[in-house]
């Protein structure tokens, strides 16, 4: 163990997720030296796995009336302060046929004791907001869920965390931890590029790994018993609905649609899943049968949509939260200081949570974080507006709406995701105003800046900063271009040319469960293109065994 | 509307069998949707990728492998048939079977990927850069010429693939005027846009632009394929302005030669009497006793296109020859019989790059590639290309050899029919 001489932080925060980042935002305001580090990239755990959905708190009224009060009081918080990652789209609650009509009014009742408008609506009314709604519906209650990029909102707390401090260590896992039994002092870290390890010190370290705390934990020596739950869900290849959908009735698989960008899915199923699964789980031929029968009947289009790509993620649910003494919030989620638990100082895990309620989380952890280093500094993450939602969105002046009309196709996606950040980009060249990605609007102005001030050091992770490669094509023509752009911002074809093989092997991922139809033609072009025109395939193995070479 | 012989897909399969049918004297029409996969071509075609022994194993290995049914001394005859067939057309082509190496078979050369790889191949059109053999010795110095904010060619790739094989590689880039306004479209700038701009006093003053940036001692000047839409002639056009040799390497997204080479060979057609029907497509055939009678086309709906023979040419997945439904795989003109893995869990291999089942789907058909419906083989109905089952085009680099050849076969044999 190296005596001294690591960088010394106040709070060191594992999870490069939005709880794990937004924690490193509100610490960075209260004043405190923050370390965020990350195995693998920024939102590649449940925090981009998920519907992209701002609950009202709806979802949860009948059945867990504390949650729901917490969503929509921080729905209500988000689309201030984080307002270009918000789309205000408004939900449905429908009742088709088959289901009770009975429930409607527990369930109104319930959102309004959870202080969430709820108002009932005539079907027809309902087919008149949403026409792709199931027109078999008969009846509908109106509530304020809406829709949320977690990617964006992801880049944008971290983006304000750095301005106020915060340094941010993505592609670093963490390999154990530095102290005694009794007192955490600090991390062990691995730069998983490089392979090299260092030590940071730090007074308090934040365990916000989601589904991977308990892994934490148990290095840390405490337990943190977590419940991974798989859900499945299906990106269809462009908006079908403009309002989220649900069903009336008890939470099940795949009642919900969410649109999103320019894009809807369907989601989920759920499923428990072993712990050794979760690097490495699938959706099923079955699971995405269960996801387009089900989604159909909320709107039928979806039966005929193609369907883009289908993914699942893990829910940090927490097994028990029977353990988790003293701060216990609700059933949704838990901070735990390990001290008063377990006796073990300088370690706190915030665990459990929707991606709704990721704000709340951060001011949890952050008031115990304070409270152990006797600072006594109010959390302001619920007034002041994340970097991007700092001024009034253009289009809601007249001025500001020609504005938007004569700007280039590039620039305007680029404000569409960036909101008021897109000043910091460089259109002013008319190469850079050129699209790399044509299916969402991506330019090289919005790439070069993603690579410099968005930490991005990888391909696949320019995907998560702009959407590149997220629309109808996968990527296979843009992951091309922006490698070009990567190669020669870091001045290693090699990597990039590795990087493009690891972006649609990716891709691949998500569309192999759906691959029939126009996913199957593009995937056709996709392999003929890089293995059999470029030669992709060959290229990356023969690189990789002169690395072999080069070790032996 | 009255045919010898009428030909579903207008890519390069049907227009080869078209051409030939079409000089024996024979009334053809080619029904084509507009798509073709030479749109994308990447300057080379390529007959086999692999091994001789690979190739020789093929009727165990796989035996519905259209090259099962063609055979070798079929194949020998129709690569240089095709090469004749193309330079009439105005489409000059390096490469063929005679030089055949003993070890790989089919591959005459080698091409220059998009990324600097060097691949096989049996026929390449002559503006574009090849080598003799796997290693680039040829052109100890290349110079590699950038075409500001064109997004689609990857010279820092090339440069280093054959730098790392001892080519004294550089790359220079270059702008010009004439794509000012096209920079200022977002999406403009790729290579058939930038093609359509580079042309006569453009075209120059960008070789120029290329001879100074250049300079001496240039060896081998690389350049995009963004320009010769036209003309290949524009090829040497830009060779003698820049005073150096002056070859091509394939960009990605739409291949101006390819387009060229399609529309010179949907010309030829025409000019051997061809009716070349575009944008349009089969909805409705008439089978009786085992023949096909008359088809329907969308925009012909009030009258029907009968023929002797009928060629389907209209591709896979890609070319929308074949179709994929959660619950199974069809061909779409006729519904004929398909080879296939029946459960779509079965159709895709776990990684992108590596061999995918769904490659090698197609119809199936008999050893005169005559495919069936439940069973029943249509007297009087081919299938060529890519729509056919057996081949894997991407592992085993046979995409562009299986279409010509079975497109040759299918005309042959129509034409023997007509004998008899």
């Amino acid at each position: 163990m190296a005596p001294s001489g690591h960088k010394q932080y106040d709070v060191v925060i594992i999870g490069g997720g939005t709880t794990g980042v937004g924690t490193a935002r509100d610490c960075a305001l209260r004043g405190l030296r923050v370390l965020v580090v990350e195995r693998s990239d920024l939102a590649t755990g449940a925090t981009g796995r998920n519907h992209g959905l701002l609950h009202s708190g709806a979802r949860y009224a009948v059945t867990d009336g504390e949650s729901a009060a917490e969503c929509i009081s921080e729905n209500r918080i988000l689309r201030h302060i984080a307002r270009h990652c918000v789309e205000p789209t408004d939900g449905l609650f429908i009742t088709l046929p088959e289901d009770d009509l009975g429930y409607q009014s527990t369930f109104i009742e319930a959102c309004h004791r959870a202080g969430i408008d709820a108002e009932a609506i005539d079907p027809e009314e309902a087919l008149r907001l949403e026409p792709a709604v199931n027109p078999q519906l008969i009846g509908a209650v109106r509530v304020p869920d809406a829709s949320i990029d977690p990617f964006r909102l992801v880049s944008a707390n971290m983006l304000d965390a750095k301005l106020h401090g915060a340094e941010v260590l993505t592609y670093h896992e963490v390999e154990g931890f530095v102290g005694s039994a009794t007192r955490i002092e600090g991390v062990v870290l691995r730069d998983v590029t490089t392979g090299e390890r260092r030590r940071v010190g730090a007074k308090v370290v934040v365990n916000a790994a989601g589904i991977w705390s308990s892994k934490i934990a148990r290095m840390a020596g405490v337990e943190v018993a977590m419940c991974p739950s798989k859900g499945s869900l299906l990106v269809f290849g462009h908006r079908v609905n403009n309002m989220v959908i649900n069903r009336c009735r008890k939470p099940a698989d795949a009642d919900i649609l969410v649109p999103g960008n320019t894009i809807s899915l369907i989601g989920t199923t759920s499923r428990r899943i072993a712990f050794d699964e979760i690097d490495r789980n699938e959706v099923t031929p079955e699971e995405v049968d269960v996801l387009i029968d089900e989604g159909s009947k909320l709107a039928p289009a979806l039966a005929t949509t193609r369907i883009l790509r289908a993914y699942s993620g893990v829910r940090p649910l927490l097994a028990d939260s029977e353990g988790a003494s003293g701060r216990n919030l609700s059933r949704g989620m838990v901070c735990i200081d390990h001290a008063e638990r377990d006796g073990l100082e300088g370690f706190v895990t915030i665990a459990g949570g929707k991606l709704t309620t990721y704000r709340l989380m951060a001011e949890c952890v952050t008031d115990l974080v304070c409270s152990k280093l006797s600072l006594d500094v109010a959390c302001t993450t619920a007034q002041r507006p994340l970097v991007g939602s700092q001024s009034e969105p253009r289009l809601t002046t007249k001025r500001g709406r020609k504005e938007f009309i004569s700007m280039s196709a590039g620039r305007k996606g680029a404000e569409g995701r960036h909101g008021d950040s897109v000043t910091d980009m460089d259109f002013s060249h008319s190469a850079d105003r050129a699209l790399v990605c044509e299916c969402e609007q991506v330019s090289v102005a919005e790439v070069k800046y993603a690579i410099e001030s968005l930490g991005v050091k990888r391909l696949v992770d320019l995907r998560r900063r702009t959407r590149l490669g997220m629309g109808t094509c996968q990527g296979h023509m843009c992951a091309m271009r922006a490698a070009g752009l990567v190669g020669r911002a870091t001045g290693s074809p090699e990597q990039a040319l590795s990087d493009v093989a690891e972006f649609v092997e990716q891709r691949w991922r998500g569309v192999r469960p759906v691959a029939w139809g126009g996913s199957l033609i593009e995937a056709q072009f996709t392999q003929w293109f890089y293995d059999g025109v470029c030669g992709l395939g060959e290229m990356v193995e023969a690189a990789n065994k002169s690395d072999i070479d080069k070790e032996q | 509307m009255r045919f010898d012989t009428v030909i579903i897909g207008g890519g390069l399969g049907g227009l080869i069998g078209g051409i030939r049918l079409a000089r024996q004297g024979q009334r053809v029409a080619i029904i084509s949707s507009g798509k073709s996969a030479l749109h994308f071509c990447s300057g080379s075609l390529e007959l086999w990728g692999g091994s001789r022994e690979e190739f020789e194993q093929l009727p165990q290995s796989h035996p519905s492998h259209p090259y099962n049914k063609v055979g070798m001394e079929r194949l020998v005859r129709y690569s240089a048939q095709a090469k004749e067939l193309f330079a009439r057309a105005g489409v000059p082509l390096v490469g063929g079977l005679e030089q055949g190496d003993d070890q790989r078979f089919g591959c005459d050369h080698y091409r220059l990927s998009p990324i600097g790889v060097l691949k096989p191949a049996w026929l390449t059109m002559d503006e574009y850069v090849t080598f003799s053999g796997p290693e680039p010795k040829e052109y100890p110095r290349v110079t590699i010429v950038a075409i500001e904010g064109y997004l689609d060619f990857y010279p820092e790739f090339i440069a280093n693939s054959l730098s790392r094989r001892g080519v004294d590689c550089r790359v220079v880039s270059v702008t010009s005027e004439a794509l000012e306004a096209l920079r200022e479209s977002a999406t403009e700038m790729r290579a058939v846009g930038i093609a359509r701009r580079l042309q006569g006093e453009a075209l120059d003053e960008l070789a120029h632009r290329i001879a100074n940036a250049v300079g001496e001692d240039a060896g081998l000047v690389v350049v995009p394929a963004v320009f010769g839409l036209k003309s290949r002639a524009d090829y040497e056009r830009v060779g003698e302005i820049v005073g150096a040799p002056v070859r091509v390497a394939p960009t990605v997204s739409a291949s101006v030669p390819g387009v060229r080479m399609q529309r010179l060979l949907s010309e030829e057609f025409q000019r051997c009497g061809g009716e070349y029907i575009l944008g349009d497509r089969v909805v409705d055939y008439t089978l009786e006793q085992g023949r096909i009678v008359s088809l329907r086309t969308a925009n012909h709906s009030d009258m029907e296109f009968s023929a002797n023979h009928y060629i389907l040419a209209t591709g896979s997945f890609f070319g929308r020859g074949l179709e994929a439904q959660p619950n199974g795989i069809r061909e779409v003109v006729f519904g004929l019989d398909v080879e296939c893995d029946a459960s779509r869990s079965e159709w895709c291999g776990e990684h992108i790059l590596e061999t995918q089942p769904f490659q090698r789907y197609g119809v199936r058909c008999d050893e005169r590639l005559r495919p069936s419906i439940a069973g029943q083989t249509i007297e009087n109905l081919y299938a060529v290309g890519s729509v056919l089952a057996g081949a894997d085009p991407v592992k085993e680099g046979c995409g562009a050899g299986v279409v010509v050849a079975t497109a040759f076969m299918a005309a042959e044999d129509i034409l023997s029919c007509n004998d008899k």
